[in-house]
């Protein structure tokens, strides 16, 4: 034993309010924890540990599920065993990491999972070694040491291309699904797509104190077909290095609707909703990728081959992968491409049996 | 960060530790209560060598907080041996389930979980079961082994048996 | 499982003592009492318990925890080293720097290039500079971060061709060098040449060769590096350690230390896990038995997994050119290879290793030209060492591939060209003199392509899906060892007392491979005792007699035949004692099922108790000594001793899987695993380590690889170093195949390395059958397959 945590306070709310109010009460330098198997290995290898640990795990209230809602604190375990929620979101469960930590691993948890990096998941001592990185006590990113400023290359001081290793994320974006938020300014409800935006330090938008109490799924989500594909080196344990999930809605065999959401690829989930409803908030960030650049016609038109290739090479070409998780990022490119078009044929066609 | 009191029920007797916030539980098992069966083989998670069950579930104790288990039953690999040796210990040396041994105790809490959840299964759900344990030695298919053994042991021991004639 | 019969003669002396086969040729297995059974390991039950006791279980009164500082560059000059801010820190209890120790060390007496901790310059990153003995873990793990160290940058070697270059002095990372390049990072070069290589050739009706590449590999067994280190109250060190090789750590501690080797004593702890990767005597040992030196308190010094790592001695990475001829029946005329070897920081094994890399290629086929020249170079990379098929794997995977490529230019079946071409059992190699006794690879070869229908799949399978093969050899222990002087290589005390237990002293480490079982199993054998009487010690210098260990898959043979031989000695005395009880001449008994049996009058016997007791009269505890020390072999150019061993093991292996052609991902479906190991002791154990191989195998072929960035390491733990999971691992159907050799103990030779080889080349032969790429790089990750099956597209839709 010899990953020792960093020494804090443990703080066990058994009610929202209570974790709400030591939330309001710690507000720079807390960190949520729910099931762990995010945070204490990030605060194993010393990465921004903060001095209080506020447990969700005590909260009732965070632990409900139906077909509709999804607590904060359900563990993906529940999730990929219920037969509420869209299979698409319990097949989406199951994939995640391995089924000892889907047991603790919550959605919360899932969700609000801090990026990863080659250069930032590490022991202190690599990092010490490395000279930190943005993300984590350095001034630099690694991965892309230099940015491009007023025409001219300068170190990259500010943006950390982290990337986003969530499942459920995008797959709970591509069906639309809100998420809730509580603090002492009372609840706060917004697409989950809207939640996340900027960099892999920023990575999402949490107001000082807020708690995510749950996801809602709309009606639609259990109205349409809906899928998940996950690319990662080995089948079980890995994060994602591409996921991609799906939500189509057809109209005899033409498409109503279609959104695609890419995982893993970039510092957030990205949507590719080609209703062009809802967008990304930080388009046009130069480092991050833009779905609805180009973004080809698709509404009302016959779902063929010729169609979903279209969709597929969309997604692929948008799509920034770094070299900071395992696997090549033009080969991880070229996977969104072919995971894309692959759950599109198969929500298109039904199951292969 | 002081210590403060954990009180839990480790195989099945009352436990009392100070302990910090920060500690895991596979460091309060391993340091404190000496319970060194349950290893660390990773420590982050990816290698199942720690597992325990907390409330009948099979967790990775080197990524629970010890005072999240405030009133919890813990188990732990030491428990299956009291009185008898459990189907699974048995069947996990009969079947060469386990060499070096590093990883065993983490295996077999773990298929004791699944065993209690589901007493009959497939080999695909073993193998499903045991995707987030990491063997270096056996290439798992004596393992696979074993649990089906045990399974079918522990399967013929809860055949009720008819009630014993009061006398 | 089935097992395969192979067609080696058998003239084992220990079966002609036992009298009842001596005109038969081989027993059948079902004639031995013990040997052959499937028999659970002897500390399988402490180990499903969780009772087994494993360094970092250990706990003593007043035990201090030790942490090392590492070396955060690659390549530097120290400039100062300061402790006085650790030793400060209420708590520290010691402080040990590379100035503590200034003797050298490392498992091989030709390059004594370690120490405990790094002086005047650091050569990796990782590489221990100092280290703390504290009162708790964590006052330890935050006093190694109060030592500051200023370096002063030198030239990192990162690429294994850079350490060609002739450089400064000070650029060399260690002073001896391969003699022949003075003034490189070479540490060892091998050339060798015998028959007409540049003839073959010529006249070649085939010709065939590529340019291969391995990522470097880790052990990965799953227990962390972790040691007690005890200086006690009588000034004796105690190292409790899970080593593989205790001997070797007790001489290095003698040398680091300048004690006697007598006030030393090494206990190994249960190992978990070894695969080579704790063969070595290692600075952790050093530093941790310093710092108790200082203290007189015991300390632990438990590792985490990146430390693991960092400590490495690994698969090398491996670039190599290499070409074979042959004629136009298919036959091997000659193999031409050239092959780099990155050693990283140490010597660690390496000399032996870069002999291997070369001369293992000389079977199993038969070879009639054969040209190597082998480099293994120092660089600024985790020291690369001795792991699980060391030094014959990588090149294995070469000649393999290259095979395959040939039976495709001549139209053969790629198994078909492998049957004309293997060895014949009792034979010579012709120029290295390896002496190979039983072989039964034909045998294990034809059982495997019965058993997957290779001839109905091989070739006819749809695009995507595809079956291949991979054959290999291995050595039964190396025949020469490491130190040289006339001790044997492993001997074997028995002793047996009033209570009838049998005990066992060896030095043979038992790694979770099931050598104390073996031991057990071949003492049972010969006096007719129960499995349950026999107790192994193995475990302590004090009382166990010097066994080279368990590395080079050497114990069942050599430790397996010096418990034969001590066990004869005590039978001989069981024997005097039952013919003074029946009257019966002393040669004729035998021993089984816990009796002494008269052999003419079977109804004239006593228990093995009752013998016992007889044979104890007047001289109380019965002792007996066996050994072992392997024939003269070979013949007599310099460096023909690498790759001797008194026997050899065969495998021949068939892979079937999938390749997606979209993703490159490649999934294996079934292996058939035939393996030679003689005669399998304990058939349980045999599939277990024949699995074990194929799954460890698996994850050098497709998923392992340690990576970098620069100097340091990308993946140095169990999320990023790919070990196959369950789900990544194919049903594996072990096929014992055996051939009892002559020598083994009771016919057997090794099956703990040999069968790693020939999955890796098995995979790579697959893939081809299934998507038509050659694989030339390994691990063969869904990139590389990918991008080899886009440019064979690329050239076909050219025309090429």
């Amino acid at each position: 034993m010899t990953m020792l945590l960093p020494k804090f306070e443990l703080h066990q709310p058994a009610t929202l309010d209570e974790a709400v109010a030591l939330a309001a009460l710690h507000v720079d330098d807390f960190d949520l924890l729910s099931g762990g198997t995010d945070l204490l290995p990030n605060y194993k290898c010393g990465l921004n540990a903060r001095h209080n640990v506020i447990s969700l795990a005590h909260i009732a209230e965070l632990k409900h599920i139906d077909g509709h809602s999804i607590g904060a604190g359900v563990t993906l375990t529940e999730i990929e065993r219920n037969t509420d929620v869209p299979r698409s979101v319990a097949d989406c469960a199951r994939h995640i990491a391995s089924p000892l930590l889907r047991e603790s691993g919550t959605l919360g948890g899932n969700l609000m999972l801090d990026n990863r990096c080659h250069f930032f998941n590490q022991s202190y001592f690599w990092r010490r070694s490395l000279g930190y990185c943005l993300k984590a006590n350095g001034d630099r990113c690694h991965v892309v040491p230099q940015i491009n400023e007023g025409g001219k290359s300068v170190l990259n001081d500010k943006v950390c291309v982290a990337t986003h290793s969530s499942d459920l994320a995008p797959m709970l974006i591509a069906l639309g699904a809100e998420a809730t938020f509580i603090s002492t300014a009372g609840k706060r409800t917004l697409k989950l797509n809207d939640f996340y935006w900027g960099d892999g330090i920023e990575r999402y938008e949490r107001k000082p104190g807020e708690i995510l109490v749950q996801v809602t799924l709309p009606k639609w989500a259990h109205e349409v077909r809906s899928g998940w594909k996950k690319l990662a080196p080995r089948q079980s344990i890995d994060f994602s290095v591409v996921g991609v999930g799906a939500a189509l809605e057809l109209d005899g065999n033409k498409v109503r609707a279609l959104r695609v959401a890419l995982g893993a690829v970039d510092t957030t989930p990205v949507l590719f909703d080609f209703s062009r409803l809802e967008k990304r908030k930080d388009a046009g960030h130069y480092l991050l990728m833009d779905p609805y650049k180009n973004m080809p016609e698709v509404l009302g038109k016959t779902l063929d081959d010729a169609l979903i290739e279209t969709v597929a090479k969309h997604v692929q070409t948008q799509a920034q992968p770094k070299l900071n998780v395992p696997m090549a990022p033009d080969y991880r490119r070229k996977m969104c491409g072919v995971l894309t078009r692959r759950l599109l044929t198969q929500l298109r066609d039904g199951p292969a049996e | 960060m002081s210590k403060r009191l954990l009180k839990f029920i480790v195989n099945g007797r009352q436990a009392e530790v100070a302990v910090e916030p920060h500690h895991t539980l596979a460091s309060v098992l391993r340091n404190e209560l000496n319970l060194t069966g349950t290893k660390v083989g990773c420590d982050m998670g990816t290698c199942g060598c720690c597992t325990v069950h907390i409330d009948g579930k099979a967790k990775l104790s080197c990524l629970t907080l010890a005072l999240e288990c405030q009133g919890a039953q813990i188990r732990t690999i030491e428990a299956l041996n009291e009185y008898e040796m459990h189907p699974l210990q048995k069947a996990f040396a009969e079947c060469g389930g386990s060499q070096c041994g590093y990883c065993t105790p983490g295996f077999i809490m773990k298929s004791c979980e699944l065993l209690e959840r589901n007493p009959d299964p497939t080999r695909e759900e073993i193998q499903e079961a045991l995707a987030g344990n990491l063997c270096r030695c056996t290439g798992f298919m004596k393992i696979y082994d074993a649990v089906e053994q045990a399974a079918g042991e522990l399967r013929r021991k809860e055949t009720p048996k008819p009630a014993p004639a009061k006398v | 499982m089935p097992t395969v019969s192979g067609s080696g003669e058998t003239k084992n002396e220990h079966q002609l003592n036992k009298g009842v086969w001596s005109d038969n040729g081989a027993p059948a297995a079902a004639e031995f009492s013990v040997i052959g059974k499937r028999v659970p390991l002897k500390d399988a039950y402490r180990k499903v318990t969780g009772e087994g006791v494993y360094a970092d279980d250990m706990k003593f009164p007043g035990m201090l925890y030790s942490r090392i500082l590492h070396a955060e560059k690659a390549h530097a000059k120290i400039k100062r080293i300061d402790t006085s801010r650790a030793e400060a820190l209420p708590g520290v209890r010691a402080v040990v720097t590379g100035n503590d120790a200034a003797n050298r060390f490392g498992v091989l007496p030709v390059s004594q290039d370690e120490l405990s901790m790094a002086r005047e310059k650091v050569i990796y990153n990782g590489e221990p500079v100092a280290a703390v003995a504290a009162d708790t873990e964590e006052i330890a793990a935050e006093a190694i971060w109060l030592i500051d160290v200023e370096y002063e940058p030198l030239e990192e070697f990162l690429k294994p061709r850079d350490s060609l270059k002739d450089v400064s002095p000070e650029l060399q990372i260690h002073d001896k060098v391969e003699k022949k390049h003075p003034n490189t990072n070479i540490h060892k070069a091998v050339d060798q040449e015998f028959g007409d290589v540049e003839g073959a050739f010529k006249t070649a009706e085939a010709i065939v060769s590529a340019e291969f590449k391995f990522d470097g590999i880790s052990h990965g067994f799953t227990e962390p590096h972790a040691i007690v280190a005890h200086w006690d109250a009588d000034d004796r060190l105690q190292l409790y350690t899970p080593q593989q090789v205790p001997h070797y750590t007790h001489r290095a501690l003698a040398k680091v230390l300048e004690l006697p080797m007598h006030r030393i004593q090494v206990i190994r702890t249960m190992v978990g896990g070894g695969f080579g990767g704790k063969s070595d005597p290692f600075q952790h040992e050093m530093i941790a038995s310093l710092l108790s030196m200082k203290t007189r308190r015991p300390v632990k010094l438990t590792m985490d997994r990146e430390e693991t790592f960092l400590t490495g001695r690994g698969r090398h990475p491996t670039e190599g050119k290499l070409a074979m001829a042959f004629d136009k029946e298919g036959k091997l005329t000659a193999l031409d290879s050239d092959i780099i070897i990155d050693g990283g920081a140490y010597g660690s094994f390496g000399v032996v290793s870069a002999y291997y890399n070369g001369v293992l290629s000389n079977g199993p086929y038969w070879m009639p030209a054969f040209r190597y020249h082998g480099k293994r170079v120092y660089s600024n990379r985790i020291p690369s060492g001795a792991m699980r098929g060391h030094g014959s794997v990588n090149p294995r995977y070469c000649t393999e591939t290259l095979i395959d490529m040939a039976a495709v230019k001549l139209g053969l079946d790629p198994c078909e060209i492998r049957l004309r071409n293997f060895l014949p059992s009792n034979t010579l190699t012709p120029y290295h003199k390896f002496r190979i006794t039983s072989n039964g690879i034909r045998e294990g070869l034809a059982e495997a392509m019965r058993r997957s229908e290779w001839k109905k799949k091989w070739g006819k399978l749809p695009y995507g899906h595809g079956i291949g093969v991979g054959c290999a050899w291995y050595i039964s222990g190396s025949a020469l060892p490491i130190h040289w002087n006339k001790l044997p290589q492993s001997t074997v005390h028995i002793k047996i007392d009033m209570d009838g237990g049998v005990t066992v002293h060896s030095l043979a480490a038992e790694i979770g491979q099931g050598s104390d079982t073996m031991l057990a199993q071949c003492v049972a054998e010969v006096i007719g005792c129960n499995l349950e009487r026999v107790h192994v010690k193995s475990t302590t210098t004090d009382t166990a007699p010097i066994d080279l260990g368990s590395y080079s898959s050497r114990v069942t043979f050599m430790a397996g035949n010096a418990a034969r031989k001590a066990a004869e000695n005590i039978r001989a005395q069981l024997a005097a004692a039952a013919s003074r009880l029946t009257g019966q001449p002393a040669q004729y008994f035998d021993f089984a099922g816990e009796q002494v049996i008269c052999r003419s009058k079977p109804d004239v016997r006593v228990t093995f108790m009752e013998a016992l007791h007889e044979a104890q009269a007047d001289i109380g505890a019965l002792i007996a000594s066996g050994s072992y020390q392997a024939p003269p072999l070979g013949t007599t150019f310099k460096g023909s001793n690498a790759g001797l061993s008194p026997s050899y093991s065969f495998s021949a292996f068939i892979c079937e899987l999938k390749v997606d052609p979209e993703t490159g991902f490649v999934q294996p479906l079934k292996i058939w695993a035939a393996h030679d190991c003689g005669r399998a002791l304990n058939p349980l154990a045999v599939e277990g380590q024949i699995e074990g191989s194929v799954h460890m195998g698996l994850g050098q072929a497709l998923t392992e690889q340690l990576r970098y960035r620069g100097a340091q390491l990308l993946n140095g733990n169990f999320l990023d170093y790919k070990i196959p999971t369950p789900y990544d691992t194919p049903e594996i159907e072990a096929i014992i195949v055996e051939s009892a050799d002559p020598e083994g103990p009771f016919g057997a030779k090794e099956c703990g390395e040999g069968a790693l080889a020939p999955i890796i080349p098995a995979v790579g032969n697959a893939i081809y059958d299934a998507v038509g790429v050659r694989m030339f790089e390994v691990p063969m990750t869904p990139d590389r397959v990918l991008k080899a099956i886009e440019a064979k597209k690329r050239a076909e839709a050219k025309g090429e």
